[in-house]
């Protein structure tokens, strides 16, 4: 009898250990809000007068808009806050009316790559981007993208957030879709966009300028978030069920900053993109400047970039995507 | 070609052809009288047909193809009211030149489709084209960054999946990377990553 009491404390103990395991242990949400700083993302159209808890727009005629970018860094706070309150440690890509990272926008490929560096360089094992649609005026509903090359753990989430969105704003179901968004591409973990309503819409925007349905909304995501990691998806599939680049074409390292821009600039006038990235060089056993001019899945794709890049005489070879890497503006 | 073989051919071939034909290349810009535009693997940079306003569509463009021994029959595609699934409509163009070009140019017209919506910014322009190892670059004029969608994953679609489509139509086409005036494109507002290339595999299940 004695030694059945010492196992059934035993396994109580162990229950509890794992359930205290389990509550510290919550997986790392990235929380991506769309858009930012001089990128607006879509553009609605309100009533005039609508309160709407968010920055007012009105524009030279007088009309009251509603931004993508500020329904998106509203439902991302909400989104954290539901999270954490819920012991959900989370890493937000930008925090105010700014691009990616918090910096002022510069272009596109700046701000989505720096985004998808916060989400990887802190190991997040949940990555979710939040959008609002845009087309005409009658276009209507929810949709969910994941990364067409994702594996099952981005395809679970997005079914499990689209779930949850779709009854929340009870819009029509434009479908859980795959797409090579830069942010679901370059990220290394389970990664899913949410498109939640049309701005394009008048309704739809009257519905997103309302913040009880931003917070509905963040509640919807932060439920799916959670039933993936409840139902043990997290555990199952893990961080790196993405197939992300890892073929980096380099067109110079340097050791100065200004060196590293001034090939940027060159590279950019012989038509090709470059960023610069700040990124430790095994060789020189120091940081780097990188001149990067692009990132591939595939080994061929970042070949045939260096390859046109030499014939544009620019020095380019393909490296490995290093495993921590910093944007900086060019 | 000698002007009395053309006409001989001319006087033998259907006329809703020739409207067609003749409409084409008056959108396009493309249609000297000599054939002699450039073959698909060379750069074109002549004046290319403009992305025109719903409103101003072209009516010429609702003629359907009637390919001739001159004219071969081109697909484009266009994003339906939706954005949910591409439409193809079929074009005649003139045999003689890029097939791409040929392609790009249509889709600039418009489409004829009333449940189709126009592809391209208002003004776009093809600038240039060229085919090398199955990728195909494409060079568009600046109001392609300066129309395109400030946001929304549907407004993106119904931009660029039909160039996409449109593009990989081409024979030995597979991919296709785009620059703007020479350079590659930035458009604020976009998710898509230009620096690489896009294909088909990048709007699967839309049809068309």
């Amino acid at each position: 009898m004695g030694r059945l009491r010492r196992l059934l404390a035993a396994a109580v103990l162990a229950v509890s250990l794992a359930a205290a395991g389990g509550a510290s242990a919550a997986p790392l949400v990235a929380i991506d809000p769309g858009h930012g700083g001089d990128d607006s993302g879509a553009v609605g159209t309100l009533p005039p007068g609508t309160a709407t808890g968010l920055p007012q727009r009105i524009d030279a005629d007088g009309i009251t808009r509603i931004y993508e970018k500020d329904v998106t860094l509203d439902i991302a706070q909400r989104l954290e806050a539901f999270l954490r309150a819920r012991g959900y440690p989370t890493v937000m890509t930008r925090t105010k009316d700014l691009a990616g990272g918090d910096v002022p926008f510069t272009t596109v490929t700046a701000d989505l790559s720096a985004r998808t560096d916060i989400a990887n360089n802190a190991h997040a094992r949940i990555f979710v981007s939040i959008h609002e649609n845009s087309l005409s005026a009658t276009a209507s509903g929810t949709e969910t993208y994941r990364f067409y090359y994702a594996g099952a753990g981005s395809k679970t989430l997005a079914l499990l957030v689209h779930q949850q969105v779709l009854a929340a704003l009870g819009l029509p179901d434009r479908g859980l879709k795959t797409a090579g968004f830069y942010v679901l591409r370059h990220t290394t973990m389970p990664a899913i966009l949410v498109e939640g309503a049309f701005l394009s819409n008048p309704s739809e925007a009257l519905i997103l300028a309302d913040p009880a349905v931003r917070q509905r909304v963040a509640e919807a995501i932060g439920t799916g978030v959670a039933r993936y990691t409840d139902g043990g998806y997290d555990a199952q599939y893990g961080p790196s069920t993405t197939r992300v680049a890892r073929y980096q074409v380099n067109a110079g390292a340097f050791r100065r900053l200004a060196d590293a821009r001034a090939r940027a600039r060159l590279v950019h006038r012989r038509g090709f993109e470059a960023s610069v990235r700040s990124q430790y060089s095994a060789r020189f056993h120091r940081n780097l400047f990188y001149v990067v001019g692009g990132r591939f899945v595939q080994l061929a794709n970042a070949r045939a970039l260096r390859d046109r890049m030499r014939g544009r005489r620019i020095p380019a070879n393909v490296g490995p995507v290093p495993a921590r890497s910093r944007a900086l503006p060019v | 070609m000698s002007t009395s073989r053309t006409t001989r051919r001319r006087l033998t071939r259907p006329i809703a052809a020739l409207v067609t034909v003749a409409a084409a290349c008056a959108l396009a810009g493309c249609g000297s009288s000599d054939g002699g535009a450039p073959a698909a693997s060379t750069v074109t940079t002549a004046t290319t047909a403009t992305a025109t306003a719903p409103t101003t569509r072209p009516a010429t463009t609702t003629t359907a193809p009637a390919a001739s021994a001159d004219t071969r029959t081109v697909t484009v595609y266009f994003a339906d009211a939706d954005a949910q699934r591409l439409v193809p409509e079929t074009r005649a163009v003139l045999r003689t030149g890029s097939p791409l070009r040929a392609a790009l140019v249509a889709l600039a017209a418009g489409p004829t489709g009333a449940r189709s919506m126009p592809a391209l910014p208002v003004g776009t322009t093809i600038v240039g084209t060229n085919v090398a190892g199955g990728e195909a670059l494409v060079n568009l004029s600046g109001e392609f960054t300066r129309g395109y969608p400030s946001g929304g994953a549907a407004a993106e679609f119904a931009v660029l999946a039909p160039l996409v489509y449109t593009a990989t139509g081409t024979p030995g086409v597979t991919r296709v990377r785009f620059t703007v005036d020479g350079l590659t494109p930035q458009p604020a507002g976009s998710q898509y990553d230009w620096s690489g290339t896009f294909s088909r595999a990048d709007f699967p299940g839309v049809g068309g």
